[in-house]
């Protein structure tokens, strides 16, 4: 059976890499006992994926897992079990069962929220300058690395919903494999437009895929909830 | 403060805790720092420091907490906003702390003690500690860390899951007595295992040479004796260990076995501090590998002893591990294999490797006899049969260079064992095609508690003649690369374990400079270092690179692993005459260890 798992990466596992959560699954999926598949091979690995990487860093209510399994299990269970042996600071919010044919999420991540919190509220007004500047501008050029290299790039199309209210920027960029916008690189844009850019926190708050011409969100993905 | 700093430093994982099985203590009496002097990533790899984390911290009284050597970027952070070396656990400065341990396993960590001890605001020399934890250090180097004891309040010495939990309970009663810090020492000077360097008084010759070492109050012993743990099988294991978010040396389960070997290899000190040997029983190791599979989710298990091979029941062990683990995509590996006790069971199916190491060491016959490495040319031939038969075509084969004794045949001789190496490849496989055969070199460093202790080291000119040689010979063979640790850091190694106290000038002359994370390529300066001797007054060559005598006062003499001094000189003698010692397993060698552990040694019933 394959399944998406919907995860938190809370404070406690702020500072680890995306490579650390995926080894930090397996041997959760271990300690829970989970019937995970094996790839084939000489080499056999869990068949566990992950959608979309987060910056080592920032803080998320919405990440993304696909498991496969060599048999049925209650998703329920699968819930339970891992929240049971997972360290502190993930927490499994939901499990929901995918059909065999769907692509994977990677495939399908579309876009991705963000609410970055600024810690020190006494440049507000400066802040929601930028941001409405950035909101109204046409055009918005920074060096960004794409695979061919780090190339001054346009990433106005990239951004969707900008603001800033109570605090904290809400955005919603590009994610996933063709085009990707990381939100520390819009941050590393704003930074330069202060002196003295107060401390923030990144969190995502939810992933979107593309499916059926539409954008939902991730765990709509595959139709009707099955759990 | 803290995040914004987590932010600006590589892997910042590595400071910030909450790991899967870490411990949280709001609620104790003593607050224990173990401090590993090298970065998170090694330190978390050790197995000794999860023993001693976990067994203080299953008491209630204690909080025992970790505290690694920060990397060069994090530690300008910290310095350069005031923020004192902090521990993984509660974030809260290590100079706030009962008692602070150093784990010494190399002498190039000795600079990064230094280095945390001023990051922490703590006074460097013990004299100047009037408030604070008390400092010490436990682990190999321990037993002869004469050039860190103006440096530390006291050592620990040998097994330390039993003595651990003696100096918490001095240390609490003496905290209730309201003696001064000097009553606490005298205190645990009484408790077996320890070692109070400024309680006794050093004095030299005009030549330089130890004259004495004597207690300088009464009630201090004349030599402080190591701690043995006796029931191996029932000591503490920690079965539900910390498992690291962010990568380490070796992300895997580590089992240990046996304690101690009985191979008697005269470079080895390992083999000597860590006798007798002890095993646990199959059933014991089967237990520990399933609850310590349940607490972790690792799926490697490492079966680990200095001499995994002798085990004497390694193959009911890889037999039991294969069949309990059946399924479950969890592989067993045995690392340190022997080429006399090689059996290619350990390396087959999923135990399988990309390629396999094993450690002549030297490359003759005659040679090999003055080490004590009783390995034959016959036993090599089996083993390389059976390696490349088992479908492996890649080996490294670890060397010394610059052994006592060595003459340039026996240099040679490595090279024929190379040749033979690709002889019997070819034998088996029809060519020399595929074969990857690799030959590493490192120069010997005369150790204390062996009983090549009072040899002298190749010079600098020496092994660079030496391993020319050699290369010129290894580059005719096809098939085989040569890699040689070409590093003056041997050097520094050879005097600092070694040294005598004055060595820690020198020291502390180093870490002034700069000098830290020397373990480190990129960071070991062996400029810095001479300087350092040089500004001192020290002459390097007097602890590297001189011949002792057996009757020289040595500097660790305050200190006895449990081997007998006089054990060490017969074997000294019986390695010049060319004579070996056979594995004590076969028979008591008479090292004297039965002395410390009382009646019958442990090693005559495997």
């Amino acid at each position: 059976m394959r399944a998406i798992l919907k995860f938190t990466k809370e404070e406690n596992i702020r500072y680890i890499s995306h490579l650390d959560i995926l080894r930090m699954f397996q041997r959760a999926v271990k300690r829970a006992e989970l019937p995970v598949s094996y790839s084939c091979g000489f080499n056999p690995h869990m068949l566990i994926g992950f959608a979309c990487a987060l910056p080592t860093g920032a803080l998320s209510m919405a990440e993304y897992a696909e498991i496969r399994l060599d048999r049925e299990l209650d998703c329920g269970m699968i819930k339970e079990r891992l929240n049971a042996v997972m360290p502190k600071g993930c927490r499994i919010l939901g499990v929901k069962v995918i059909f065999e044919g769907y692509p994977s999420l990677m495939a399908v991540v579309s876009r991705a929220k963000y609410s970055i919190e600024i810690t020190d509220r006494s440049a507000d007004g400066l802040i929601a300058e930028l941001v409405a500047a950035a909101a109204a501008a046409s055009e918005i050029t920074v060096n960004k690395k794409t695979k061919k290299g780090v190339k001054p790039t346009d990433i106005r199309g990239m951004i969707h919903n900008l603001d800033y209210s109570e605090g904290a920027i809400h955005c919603v960029l590009d994610a996933g494999n063709s085009v990707n916008l990381r939100p520390d690189t819009l941050m590393e844009y704003f930074s330069r437009g202060l002196e003295c850019f107060p401390e923030y926190r990144i969190i995502r708050t939810a992933m979107y895929i593309a499916q059926g011409g539409e954008i939902i969100d991730a765990f709509s993905a595959g139709g009707d909830s099955f759990d | 403060m803290l995040e914004s700093i987590f932010d600006k430093v590589e892997r910042p994982a590595r400071y910030t805790g909450g790991e899967l099985n870490s411990v949280f203590k709001d609620k104790y009496d003593v607050r224990f720092v173990f401090a590993f002097p090298d970065t998170y990533e090694i330190g978390m790899s050790h197995l000794g420091g999860k023993i001693i984390y976990h067994t203080l911290n299953a008491r209630e009284d204690t909080f025992c907490e970790r505290v690694f050597a920060p990397a060069a970027d994090m530690e300008q952070q910290l310095r350069q906003n005031g923020i004192e070396l902090f521990s993984l656990e509660s974030r809260r400065s290590i100079r706030e702390s009962d008692l602070l341990g150093f784990t010494l396993q190399y002498e190039m960590s000795y600079t990064n003690i230094l280095n945390m001890l001023d990051m922490a605001g703590i006074p460097l020399y013990a004299s100047r500690r009037t408030e604070g934890p008390f400092v010490f250090a436990g682990g190999p180097c321990a037993y002869h860390a004469e050039p860190l004891a103006d440096f530390m309040d006291f050592f620990a010495l040998g097994d330390g899951e039993e003595e651990l939990h003696d100096l918490i309970d001095t240390y609490r009663q003496w905290r209730a007595s309201g003696e001064s810090r000097e009553g606490f020492l005298l205190r645990i000077a009484q408790v077996p295992g320890f070692y109070v360097p400024s309680f006794y008084d050093v004095e030299y010759n005009a030549d330089g040479t130890v004259k004495a070492i004597k207690p300088n109050r009464p009630g201090v012993p004349e030599q402080a004796v190591r701690r043995v743990v006796r029931d191996f099988e029932n000591t503490f294991v920690p079965t539900a260990p910390i498992v690291p978010f962010t990568e380490t040396v070796h992300d895997r389960i580590t089992l240990e076995i046996c304690r101690g070997c009985t191979r008697g290899c005269r470079f080895c000190q390992a083999g000597y501090i860590y006798r007798p040997v002890r095993e646990r029983s199959v059933d014991k190791i089967r237990d520990m590998a399933q609850q310590t599979v349940k607490a972790t989710g690792y799926d490697e298990i490492s079966l680990s002893s200095l001499s995994s091979g002798d085990y004497s029941g390694i193959n009911e062990l890889t037999a039991a591990l294969s069949a309990d683990f059946a399924g479950k995509h969890i592989s067993a590996s045995l690392p340190s294999l022997r080429l006399d006790s090689f059996d290619p069971a350990f390396v087959s199916d999923e135990m399988r490797r990309s390629s396999l190491t094993f450690a002549p060491e030297a490359g003759s016959q005659r040679l090999r006899d003055i080490i004590n490495k009783n390995v034959t040319q016959d036993d090599f031939e089996n083993t390389m049969r059976g390696v490349f038969k088992a479908g492996y075509s890649a080996v490294k084969l670890y060397f010394m260079l610059g052994l006592p004794g060595e003459t340039y045949e026996d240099i040679a001789g490595i090279a024929g064992l190379a040749q033979l190496c690709t002889d019997i490849y070819k034998e088996i496989t029809g060519s020399t095609k595929g074969l990857r055969v690799v030959v590493s070199t490192s120069f010997f460093v005369p150790k204390p508690f062996t009983p090549f202790q009072w040899c002298a080291q190749n010079s600098e000119q020496e092994q660079t003649e030496k391993r020319r040689y050699l290369e010129g010979l290894l580059r005719k063979i096809k098939g085989v690369q040569y890699k040689y640790h070409e590093s003056k850091v041997c050097f520094i190694e050879a005097a600092l374990a070694r040294g005598d106290r004055r060595m820690s000038k020198v020291l502390y002359t180093a870490f002034k400079k700069g000098c830290k994370l020397d373990g480190w390529n990129e960071y070991f300066s062996y400029t810095k270092w001479l300087e350092a001797f040089d500004e001192c007054g020290m002459d390097i060559d007097f602890y590297a690179c001189r011949q002792r005598e057996t009757d020289e006062v040595l500097p660790w003499d305050t200190v006895s692993c449990g081997v007998d001094k006089r054990y060490f000189v017969r074997e000294y003698n019986r390695a010049l005459a060319g004579e070996t010692t056979p594995d004590c397993r076969k028979g008591c060698t008479g090292c004297g260890m039965n002395k410390l552990v009382g009646g019958k040694c442990p090693c005559e019933q495997y």
